[in-house]
């Protein structure tokens, strides 16, 4: 099973992540190379410990439809089902927020450089400038002005 | 006196379980109005009564609230913070109609509301205000009289529109010319006004609490650490002043409740310039979110006070200031990006612990919506000193478990450990010269992911472990727990 992070409208998979597998009640890290002995010890459905550099950690995860919700000491990391995110060019841009399409910035057909705001959300009270991540063509809008989106959602077509 | 008996509470969120609760301890009948959507809610549980509104926007509309009240037999209202507290309309409305508005005076409110007006009111007073000027009809001399660095701000705008920071004479003219610009787009007004910035100014505030017979401070708070001018950390007593300091800066906020005569609770908020000296901000005439901070340090209920005073009556006996108490603002935000973000919460597990104090306004299978503001709960922590109070709260933090929307609990548990914080030195700007918004997941994330994923690999979504929850939770949408 391979997984997403959502880092706004960039996704990247968790290769900053070291590897990492379950052999029977122990976590293998491979750190530079080495592999670390985790020590997990198992608490009531969704919580769990492990022993890392001599510091026990709570850890609690669980998963619904968006994909898994990893807290380690409070910390929250999302981790985003992939098959969310298919579909989409190379450089398509999905919503990094829900909120409403303030306004379309670019028009359809136009190139742009990289970092050209293409379109305006707003949520929450607070706006938001979605940028192209790289120079390019601006395919077609696949929402309009003043449409409520959810996040994630594909908003550009861009090549 | 005799308190109100049945109170309608015109809120939502962790403001309306805080007054409830306080109406429950009193033996108060509590009503709460909500829309349909706003369920579950913790403010329910509380509630004797509930009551329906058609849409979030009702809670802004006097009508709508006034025949509400008047339906449930409400002989006071709370408004709690934002939404109608603040509105001497509303004030007025109740006043006619025979119910009790447990807020500030309608004309307190008036006097206050009005920037240019409280900033006249207090000069009079003799609260210092920053030094600037409205009368700009020659540019020059207004410059020279307000001093450098300075701001232009427009007179009809809010939230630091087409505001401007001066530090060169230089560039004075083409800045006031942009201010005015902006203004005019976005007011329809381009009246300006000039004040000095205050570099490195820290916010503190005041708790005032005035009766017919007296007007008291409960101590300072400092809520420096701020984001796009909202607090995120709120402390009791503000760090590092000296008690001369502390109490001329309380003495000078009794001043200013005393100018607008006024009854109840309110905040007086100053700015602390880095040499001592501090100016008048503004008044908040109503009860603020961080007053849980100022109830810890003093062990007082200002929500019963609130409406003693309501009653027309007397503030119980006074109380001396006990250690420190810090707060942080739990909001549903995209961990990763500070942006905003929406979801159902499936998992909660609250801290607890001694000196562990939780005001939260969601219960597991809440919806956390883009019709109401980000705020999930305001986590405190009490303790002997703060260095203590900051360990409780980053240890409270730590045990933290809420899942379904994104939150901030990583990025204040960095703030928390931060030296300038723990050394008390912070100012309004530090937080967004800080970059602690840029979240790199650890090794013991991917240790847990490992876990995750094998569980995952084991059981395919959606066969196994969906948890079989009680009534109101039967909506929420498949889950499970991991491993």
């Amino acid at each position: 099973m391979s997984f997403e992070s959502s880092l706004g409208s960039e996704t990247f998979t968790p290769t900053p992540f070291p590897e990492a597998r379950l052999e029977g009640e122990m976590i293998v890290l491979e750190l530079e190379g080495s592999p670390r002995h985790v020590p997990v010890r198992r608490l009531e459905p969704g919580f769990f410990s492990l022993e890392l550099d001599g510091r026990v950690l709570r850890c609690a995860v669980s998963q619904d439809a968006s994909g898994l919700w990893i807290t380690v000491e409070g910390r929250l990391l999302r981790v985003r089902s992939a098959s969310r995110n298919v579909a989409g060019n190379q450089g398509s841009l999905r919503a990094p927020m829900p909120g409403r399409v303030v306004r379309l910035t670019a028009r359809e057909g136009e190139t742009v450089e990289a970092g050209a705001e293409l379109l305006r959300l707003e949520a929450m009270k607070m706006e938001h400038a979605v940028k192209a991540q790289k120079a390019g063509r601006v395919k077609a809008f696949l929402v309009k002005a003043g449409e409520q989106v959810e996040g994630g959602r594909l908003l550009v077509d861009f090549e | 006196m005799k308190l109100p008996e049945r109170v309608l509470v015109a809120n939502r969120g962790e403001i309306a379980v805080r007054v409830l609760s306080t109406c429950r301890q009193l033996g108060i009948h509590g009503i709460w109005a909500r829309v349909e959507s706003d369920t579950p809610a913790p403010a329910e549980t509380v509630a004797d009564q509930v009551v329906m509104l058609e849409k979030p926007s009702d809670y802004l509309d006097i009508p709508t609230m006034l025949k509400i009240a008047k339906d449930v037999r409400a002989d006071a209202i709370h408004p709690g913070y934002g939404y109608l507290s603040e509105n001497p309309r509303f004030a007025a409305a109740l006043d006619g109609a025979g119910i009790r508005f447990v807020g500030a005076p309608a004309k307190a409110m008036e006097a206050m509301g009005d920037k240019i007006r409280s900033r006249e009111l207090m000069e009079k007073a003799g609260v210092p205000v920053v030094p600037g000027t409205r009368d700009l009809s020659d540019p020059s001399a207004a410059l020279r009289a307000t001093g450098l660095p300075c701001l232009i701000k427009a007179s009809a705008g809010g939230g630091g529109k087409g505001m401007q920071i001066v530090r060169e004479e230089g560039d004075f003219l083409a800045a006031l010319d942009s201010c005015r610009r902006t203004a005019r787009a976005a007011f329809g007004d381009d009246r300006v006004y000039l004040e000095r910035y205050v570099e490195q100014a820290r916010h503190v505030e005041v708790q005032v609490m005035a009766s017919q017979d007296e007007v008291r401070t409960y101590g300072t708070r400092d809520c420096s650490v701020q984001r796009r001018h909202q607090k995120v950390v709120e402390e009791c007593p503000a760090p590092g002043l000296s008690s001369a300091l502390d109490e001329r800066i309380q003495h000078t906020a009794a001043e200013a409740a005393r100018a607008v005569d006024y009854r109840g609770a309110g905040t007086v908020e100053f700015l602390l310039a880095p040499d001592g000296a501090f100016y008048f901000l503004e008044m908040n005439t109503r009860l603020q979110v961080e007053h849980g901070v100022t109830e810890l340090v003093w062990g007082r209920d200002l929500v019963a006070e609130q409406l003693q005073v309501a009653a027309g009556g007397s503030l119980p006996a006074p109380s001396a200031p006990r250690g420190h108490a810090i707060e942080v603002r739990l909001c549903a935000e995209d961990p990763a990006t500070g942006l905003p973000c929406n979801g159902r919460i499936h998992l909660l597990r609250w801290p607890s612990g001694p000196g562990i104090r939780v005001d939260a306004g969601v219960v597991t299978g809440s919806r956390v919506g883009l019709d109401f503001d980000s705020l999930l709960a305001k986590i405190m922590a009490w303790g002997p000193d703060r260095r203590e109070a900051a360990m409780r709260l980053s240890s409270a933090l730590r045990d933290l478990v809420l899942h379904g929307v994104g939150h901030n609990a990583g990025r204040l548990l960095d703030i928390l450990a931060h030296p300038d914080f723990l050394a008390g030195s912070i100012h309004t700007g530090w937080l967004e010269t800080q970059g602690l918004g840029t979240f790199a997941p650890g090794r013991a994330h991917a240790a847990a992911l490992a876990l995750a994923s094998s569980a995952t690999a084991a059981a395919p979504a959606g066969t196994a472990g969906r948890q079989i929850l009680p009534k109101p939770y039967l909506a929420t949408p498949p889950f499970r727990l991991l491993p």
